[in-house]
């Protein structure tokens, strides 16, 4: 042990006295890159310049070979701390490890720049490019490239910037992006079905034309996205908003369960409270899992059966539509599940008991008042419906809908993460709205860069 | 066989021509391939590609194959996530068909989109760059690079006396370059 800690002091002394194997070395590094990925806690690794000290891998000898150019450089701890910031900078477009990209680049991907395997994240090297997203800008939101004569006016534009923030607002107001693409962004959400729909025979449980109008409406033109938890109106077919009753109407032979808009305003919930979301997402359940199951799917992004988003509440499920859900297989998910359906449970579905479909009935259950979502106590489905808004889950599953609209799958790169997590922060900053997000996504480099 | 081999020079020679796009590719789907082509051959929705005459290709026929679907009556919220393997099956015969009632308009009308072909000059090579020049701007809204001009140059011209043949596939040709698809 004694002849441990002579050999361990010795090691010390000798590192005091020469540049090799120092960890405050790691420090002086990250003084100069603070913000590299790789000196997240103030220090990189020894590896970052040695094999095994003092055997330098390839970024080390590069850095060696660079500080002996300097002729005080006499591997002091303080020539090489005064003398470091001076030639990092100049192996910072070497390839030192002959992988295809600069050290720079490296350094800021959080890559190895000693290792050919460890490359920076695909994105990383991606240039931003106002020509490309002119053309993906018209594919994406105006469903179709520019023209010839488009792109070549596109090329002449001095402020290429607020031209393609111009062009995209044009788009965000096409017939393809309001009448199709949001419409393909709102059927997973809705999940129409033309045989029960307003065109059903023989039966019809709800007008889904509704739903897809208040989407439409709500993420279009500037507003406040929270809408679709929140709104308290319907979208008429002239594109009028109304707070209005919309009662049902008959239609010779046809069994009309529901077709207009009965709930009270007071007690809707924007997309979760339509009539074609309560019956078909209700039908005849007392407790109204598919119901809350849906809501979190659809507007908050997690998928409970996917066993996302689980937040047990104790004591729970109390299982009161004797379903057993308290049976050990199920009680964890439904520990979750049961609490955030109690508020949907006094709405009625097909199996109507008084009123009709979609319409409030505070008798239907005793429970509504016992729920939960996201660990937080709700009273009724409009708490519920307050709670999902403001939550970060909500801005998330916005900042999904339109990296998925454009890019066809969810974000996988580093890059394309930090984008994302960009997007939704910054929701709130964007007024919630659809367009302003959409406008921020367009001007990053995952949608523009090549 | 012989507008076989020459469809097969155009395609091999553009594949080859774009092979060196680095941007990460999205492919379009059904409906703005539609609004692509529809805008690329001046067709209207209804002329621009049926499939026996009666089955609308992009809304029955390809529409799935092309990404994609109708929520209403088939019940699927979501279209293929990447290409299948009938996509490029599919996207080459809209195009095809699509090509061949351009080029059915063009004979009885005043050609347009096909004039250098079908002005009743002789055809020589000039002629063909010039056809090619219009579909590039059409298609891919640019200007045709000179590696693909140098291309057209060696082209045999053994088919010239049939410049409707010749048109449709150059018109095929450049229509089915993966850059008509990707953006």
């Amino acid at each position: 042990m004694f002849i441990c800690r002579i050999v361990i002091l010795t090691l010390f002394g000798f590192a005091s006295l020469v540049a090799q194997a120092i960890p405050n070395n790691t420090v002086f590094f990250c003084q100069h890159y603070p913000e590299a990925p790789s000196c997240g806690v103030g220090s990189v690794a020894c590896q970052y310049c040695h094999v095994i000290a003092p055997t330098l891998n390839a970024y080390g000898a590069d850095l060696k070979q660079d500080l002996e150019q300097f002729e005080e450089y006499d591997k002091t701890v303080e020539s090489f701390s005064r003398l470091l910031p001076l030639s990092l900078p100049r192996i910072e477009d070497l390839d030192s490890d002959q992988d295809g990209f600069s050290n720079i680049m490296e350094i800021n991907a959080g890559s190895e720049p000693w290792n050919d395997v460890s490359k920076p994240d695909p994105g990383e090297d991606l240039v931003y490019d106002f020509d490309f997203a002119f053309r993906r800008v018209g594919t994406t939101y105006c469903g179709q490239s520019p023209s010839y004569e488009a792109r070549q006016s596109f090329v002449l534009k001095t402020d290429k910037k607020q031209e393609l923030s111009r062009y995209l607002a044009q788009c965000l107001q096409s017939s393809y992006w309001r009448d199709f693409a949001l419409q393909r962004l709102a059927d997973k959400r809705i999940r129409p079905n033309l045989a029960l729909g307003v065109d059903g025979d023989p039966f019809i449980i709800g007008d889904y034309n509704y739903d897809y109008r208040l989407f439409r409406h709500i993420l279009t033109e500037g507003r406040d996205a929270r809408l679709l938890l929140l709104a308290d109106f319907h979208v008429a077919e002239d594109g009028s908003v109304t707070r209005d009753i919309i009662p049902d109407y008959r239609i010779p032979q046809k069994f009309v369960l529901g077709n207009g808009q009965p709930l009270i305003p007071t007690r809707r919930a924007g997309m979760l409270t339509t009539q074609w979301f309560l019956s078909s997402n209700i039908m005849f359940a007392i407790m109204p899992r598919n119901a809350a199951s849906q809501a979190y799917r659809a507007y908050l992004g997690i998928d409970i059966a996917k066993s996302e988003g689980l937040f047990p509440i104790a004591n729970e499920p109390k299982d009161y539509d004797a379903a057993g859900v308290k049976s050990p297989a199920c009680a964890f998910c439904h520990s979750t599940l049961d609490p955030m359906s109690y508020a949907f449970s006094t709405f009625e579905g097909l199996g109507r008991r008084q009123g009709p479909v979609g319409s409030y009935n505070p008798n239907r259950t005793t429970w509504e008042g016992e729920g939960y979502l996201f660990n937080q106590p709700v009273n009724d489905l409009s708490d519920w419906a307050s709670v999902a808004a403001e939550s970060d889950f909500f801005k998330q599953n916005l900042a999904y809908m339109i990296f998925e609209q454009a890019i066809g799958r969810r974000p996988v790169t580093n890059l394309e993460q930090k984008v994302w997590q960009d997007l939704w922060q910054s929701a709130e900053n964007d007024g919630y709205s659809f367009d302003r997000m959409i406008d921020r996504f367009v001007s990053s480099k995952v949608f523009g860069g090549r | 066989m012989q507008q076989i081999k020459i469809v097969l020079f155009f395609t091999i020679f553009f594949l080859y021509a774009t092979a060196g796009m680095s941007s990460p590719g999205l492919w379009k789907r059904q409906t703005v391939l539609q609004n692509d082509l529809i805008q690329a051959l001046e067709l209207d929705k209804t002329s621009l590609c049926s499939e026996i005459d009666r089955l609308r290709c992009f809304e029955d026929v390809h529409q799935i194959s092309l990404g994609g679907y109708d929520p209403f009556s088939q019940g699927r919220f979501e279209g293929i996530s990447s290409p299948a393997l009938t996509t490029a099956i599919s996207f080459e015969r809209v195009v095809q068909i699509a090509c061949a009632n351009r080029m059915r308009f063009e004979l009885k009308t005043t050609p347009k989109l096909f004039k250098p072909l079908l002005s009743g000059s002789s055809i020589d090579r000039q002629t063909v760059i010039n056809q090619a020049s219009i579909l590039f701007r059409r298609f891919h809204g640019r200007d045709i690079s000179g590696e693909e001009r140098s291309g057209l140059a060696s082209f045999p011209l053994s088919i010239k006396d049939n410049p409707e043949s010749l048109g449709q596939m150059l018109c095929v040709a450049i229509g089915t370059m993966t850059e008509f698809l990707i953006y």
